[in-house]
């Protein structure tokens, strides 16, 4: 316990109590500590000198950066502060120590002060730089974006260096492989014809033994480097090998199962070939191997014999030579023969390229019949050597697929994460973003059309084409297009080049649509509701088709919208085309993967299911805009939302990495029709404005006109609002029928106001006689104009009496009348919205220039009259005189 | 050649880079229809084109305005790679659009892959004597380093508004030109070699 205790207790008691307990046990006496002998140091001057002259070294300046000298001179103010400081300790207020750390510290700073200047002159001395680049800083400034950025494309780059290594090694690859194969063709030629001296000696009976057929000739070997011999060489020895194989296989034939026919016929073949090689020039080429081409070429053979024999030989003379027969040809024409058979022999070597390996000698004593052989042989019995080289061969390609499948992950790649951004040009959109046979989402992100209609461009403009084109016209969908044509347009499409309406015609518009329809990833009716779909129809649940629509995505729903209004279509012009629903939907059913029913369905309530829709046709965003700019004010912005789309698209485009000089010209194009629209959208909502407010003006000095002129109007024009007030339809008509009279008599009033004003003053100051006339005229005219617009009035105040009257008629209830009454224009302006406000100013404004106009053109009609009259008048005063 | 040349005159195209509100549409609208525009409205991004006479020569100028503001960066490449000149403004009345013009350059710079781009550093606002915050000297210096020009315009008054449009564009012809002679010098080896590599499929 007691141990324990201590072990809680503080170190230092701890110690205490230990030390304690030592001395207490005698461990510990005085005396026992001894003391240290203190160290001397010696400070040997003249010996570190010494070392110091040893270690130093005579380099220049520049390396060894050492300064000695002096302190700098102080700046005024800390001198004078110094100064300060040290009359004040002699003054004796302050201790002296106080100051002595700042001292130091300004004599060490003051050192290193004159150091650097020192330094920097002596550096400058030597044109060394001793500042920082200016740019330095803005090195170091560059964001992690820009970093990033640096980094990423020096990936591209080792990215990019690894891939054309690659391709190096595959076409190194390749080369090797092409060689090794030219060198084993070469290898086996020369083979061939060592075998074949060997039999021809045989055969003159230099030799005896037909031991070469079983050791493989060596010598051969060591001229396989020899150039290739010519095709026609080639081919022709192979034949030639393959004869004398016959033969020798006939003779080899130690009862040999099957005696066939073959063999003789081999051997005449071998004994006339035979004659002709003797003759020949020395041919390059060899029996490379002995049993397995013995049984490939005696399987030619026997093919030939059987089979073509008679007819061959002669159907080959007969291309070239009539006359010539198997038994009597002559050397030249069995040449030519060869040379035929050679080149038929060399499509079928072609295939048995790779099983012509050495065949082991074993074989050559197989006794199989030619015929056995060829079934099986070249297969089964390749030597280790060739089963090595296959399997070579074997990876080598094996190797290549998977790089070239590497290639292709590495291409889905970049489609997917559509990175590429500095793609070379030769990259192709029509691979790398396809819009046939991709969902339908991407469909319509790579080929919207530009007006807000969510649907590919490809089924736009198709079903366009039919409603303009093709609705009437009879079997329209069944009948397909010229494949090459639609395979035209869909590539066209594919490469986002512009397609124009000649390029189309019913049949190819129709199958577009239904390829486009066909190579749909997805059903239009999507995986996860289409069963509801289906379920709906079955229970002929019409409500429940008309919830699910708004379930599908956005374009697979303007899809469907714009299909089955069309097919509608085409099904009310049954007459014409002879199609009805159930024609269609045994064309569209599979396309669209749903059943019969709902696609009748569809199309019998397509008005139901997508209600307000209407097929309008596309117009895509003009190209130039300058001579064919709209100028109305919602046609530009019309116009300004489609360029604004497709200028979205070329840039999407861009930044998937398809960049060409043709893609860069469109852009700018596109942007300076924008800007253009903005600018024209821009001045047209100035001139409206200021239209707006000199309408405003012209009808607050109307207003007073209206006011100060005439009391009587007044009373009309508030009869007029009031009836505006009834908001029935009649409200334009009332407003302008009310008001124009009134202001026509004002407007009267004032001309003829200042006509008579200015009678008076042509009166005084005037004296002929012409202007007299022209002057009484005038006031004819005028009076007659007032006469007939006063009538007007008349006739309008009827009116609106009557109108009036259908108005409390209408009403019945005096009160309502009163309410009506009471209304002005204000509390009527309140109550409706702004909108309906601002459209009954304009009306007013609109009316209110009506009327100046008709006033205007009236003052014309009166100055044409008096001009008229005064040319009657004239004409008649010489009669008169 | 000759005859092409002559139906359609050659075009150049001009990109205005600078932070937003140093003046680039107006300089721009100054040089298009010789107005001046006080009202600042940010710009996303303008194109225009105008035909006048170089030198006795009629050219075809395309001018793209484009966004000042970070907002718009992304699609600001596009634009940088098609442009052959750049006219990059800042507002001798503000520090940080001076500072700005050099992230401008170096973004030219990567997306034309370092070459010797024409350009040309403008100081706009020079009306604006009283609140000059960049001097003369320390634009020059700039200019200098980067081996380009320096004008100082003003869009109010059109001062050296057609001068920087007209001396851009002079650069931007002898650039056209010495690409011509290089690419003439070396072309039939470009195209010799670009065959041989068609024949290899």
């Amino acid at each position: 316990m007691a141990v324990r205790d201590v072990s809680f207790s503080s170190d230092e008691d701890n110690e205490d109590e230990i030390l304690q307990e030592l001395f207490a046990a005698g461990k510990l006496k005085p005396g026992l500590n001894i003391p240290v002998p203190v160290k001397k140091y010696v400070n040997d001057v003249p010996k570190l000198k010494e070392t110091l002259e040893n270690i130093k070294k005579e380099l220049p300046w520049i390396e060894r950066l050492d300064l000695v000298n002096d302190m700098a001179e102080l700046a005024p103010e800390l001198a004078l502060e110094i100064h300060e400081q040290e009359q004040f300790v002699k003054s004796g207020r302050s201790n002296p120590l106080a100051l002595n750390e700042f001292k130091r510290e300004t004599l060490f700073h003051r050192q290193a002060q004159l150091a650097a200047l020192e330094g920097i002159s002596r550096l400058r001395s030597q044109s060394v730089s001793t500042v920082r680049p200016d740019d330095y800083f803005a090195e170091m400034m560059k964001t992690d974006e820009h970093m990033q950025k640096v980094r990423r494309s020096l990936l591209q780059k080792q990215a990019g260096l690894a891939r054309s290594e690659k391709v190096k090694k595959i076409r190194m690859e390749k080369k090797m492989m092409k060689q090794k194969q030219t060198e084993s063709i070469l290898r086996k030629q020369k083979e061939k014809r060592n075998l074949s001296e060997e039999i021809k000696k045989y055969r003159k009976g230099a030799r005896t033994d037909l031991d070469f057929l079983e050791n493989k000739p060596k010598s051969s070997q060591k001229n396989s480097n020899k150039p290739l011999p010519n095709n026609k060489n080639k081919m022709s020895g192979k034949k030639f090998k393959s004869n004398e194989e016959g033969g020798k296989k006939f003779r080899n034939k130690e009862g040999g199962g099957k005696k066939n026919e073959n063999g003789r016929k081999d051997k005449r073949k071998f004994k006339s070939r035979a004659q002709q090689k003797n003759k020949r020039p020395v041919m390059p080429f060899t029996f490379h191997r002995c049993s397995s081409t013995f049984s490939i070429s005696a399987k030619m053979d026997c093919e030939y014999d059987n089979s073509n024999f008679p007819g061959m030989y002669s159907a080959d003379n007969n291309k070239k030579n009539n006359d010539s027969d198997f038994s009597d040809e002559s050397h030249e024409k069995l040449s030519k023969k060869d040379l035929l058979i050679g080149k038929r022999k060399d499509k079928k070597d072609k295939g048995y390229a790779t099983l012509e390996g050495e065949s082991s000698p074993e074989e050559e004593n197989d006794t199989k019949s030619p015929l056995k052989s060829r079934k099986s042989k070249p297969f089964k019995f390749s030597t280790k050597k060739e089963k090595r080289e296959k399997s070579r061969e074997k990876e080598n390609k094996e190797h290549e697929k998977d790089k070239k499948k590497e290639k292709n992950k590495h291409k889905c790649k970049i489609k997917d994460k559509k990175k590429v951004k500095n793609a070379e040009p030769s990259v192709d959109i029509s691979e790398e973003l396809p819009i046939f046979g991709v969902p339908l989402t991407a469909a319509v992100e790579r080929n919207p059309c530009h007006d807000g209609v969510r649907i590919p461009l490809v089924i736009r403009n198709c079903i366009d084409y039919v409603q303009e084109h093709g609705i009437t016209a009879e079997g329209i969908y069944k009948i397909s297009g010229v494949k090459s044509r639609v395979q035209y347009v869909y590539a066209l499409y594919n490469k986002r080049k512009t397609v124009y309406e000649s390029d189309f015609d019913l049949t190819i518009a129709t199958s577009l649509l239904k390829q486009f329809l066909r190579s749909l990833p997805e059903p239009v009716l999507t995986i996860s509701l289409l069963n509801q779909f289906e379920e709906a129809t079955l229970k002929k649940d019409k409500e429940g088709i008309k919830n699910l629509l708004p379930q599908l995505p956005e374009c697979n729903r303007d899809l469907l919208r714009w299909l089955f209004v069309h097919f509608k279509n085409v099904c009310a012009n049954e007459k014409n085309n002879k199609m009805n629903t159930a024609l269609l939907s045994t064309i569209f059913c599979p396309l669209l993967q749903l059943s019969p029913k709902l696609f009748s369905n569809f199309v019998e309530f397509a008005d139901e299911f997508f209600p307000n829709t209407i097929l309008t046709r596309y117009v895509p965003p003009v190209r130039c805009v300058s001579p064919n700019i709209p100028s109305t004010l919602e046609s530009v912005t019309e116009e300004l939302h489609k360029q604004e789309s497709l200028l979205g698209q070329i840039h999407f485009e861009m930044n998937a990495g398809f960049i060409s000089k043709e893609k860069e010209d469109e852009l700018w194009g596109v942007q300076r029709n924008i800007t253009h629209l903005k600018r024209k959208l821009k001045s047209l909502d100035k001139e409206m404005q200021q239209v707006l407010a000199k309408m405003q003006e012209s009808v607050s000095s109307h207003q007073e006109t209206d006011k100060d002129e005439e009391a009587e109007t007044v009373t009309n024009i508030s009869d007029g609002s009031a009836s505006v007030v009834t908001g029935t339809e009649k409200l334009n008509e009332n407003t302008r029928v009310d008001t124009t009279p009134s202001i026509d008599e004002s407007l009267d009033k004032q001309i003829n106001y200042e006509s008579s004003q200015e009678n008076l003053n042509a009166r005084t100051s005037s004296s002929s006689d012409d202007e007299e006339k022209a002057l009484e005229f005038e006031s004819e005219e005028l009076i007659n104009l007032v006469k007939t617009l006063q009538e007007e009035i008349k006739i309008e105040r009827l009116k609106i009496n009557e109108l009036k009257a259908e108005l409390h008629a209408l009403k019945l209830d005096t009160s309502a009348n009163e309410y009506l009454t009471v209304l002005s224009d204000d509390t009527y302006k309140d109550e409706s919205n702004p909108e309906t406000i601002r459209e009954h100013d304009m009306l007013q404004v609109q009316k209110k220039n009506l009327i100046r106009s008709i006033m205007e053109e009236r003052e014309m009609i009166i100055d044409l009259k008096i001009q008229i009259s005064m040319a009657q008048y004239k004409s008649r005063q010489p009669n008169l005189s | 050649m000759s005859k092409k040349t002559s139906a359609q005159p050659a075009l150049h195209k001009v990109i205005m880079v600078g932070s937003g509100g140093v003046g680039k549409s107006a300089l721009t609208l100054q040089f298009m229809y010789d107005e001046f525009i006080e009202d600042y409205e940010p710009t996303k991004a303008d194109s225009y084109r105008k035909k006048v006479v170089l030198d006795g020569e009629e050219v075809s100028i395309d001018i793209l305005d484009t966004a000042g503001q970070e907002d718009y960066a992304a699609i600001r490449d596009n634009y940088f790679r098609s442009g052959e000149g750049f006219l990059c403004v800042f507002s001798i009345t503000e520090e940080e659009s001076f500072q700005a013009t050099q992230e401008f350059r170096e973004q030219i710079l990567r997306v034309k892959n370092g070459e010797n781009v024409p350009f040309l550093l403008v100081g706009n606002k020079g009306d604006l004597h009283d609140k000059r915050k960049i001097s003369v000297a320390e634009a020059q210096a700039r200019a200098q380093q980067w081996n380009v020009h320096y004008v100082e315009t003003s869009a109010k008054t059109r001062e050296n508004v057609d001068k920087v449009f007209f001396d851009l564009m002079r650069e931007i012809r002898s650039r056209k030109m010495d690409d011509t002679k290089v690419s003439n010098g070396h072309g039939k080896e470009k195209s010799k070699i670009k065959r041989l590599k068609c024949c290899l499929l």
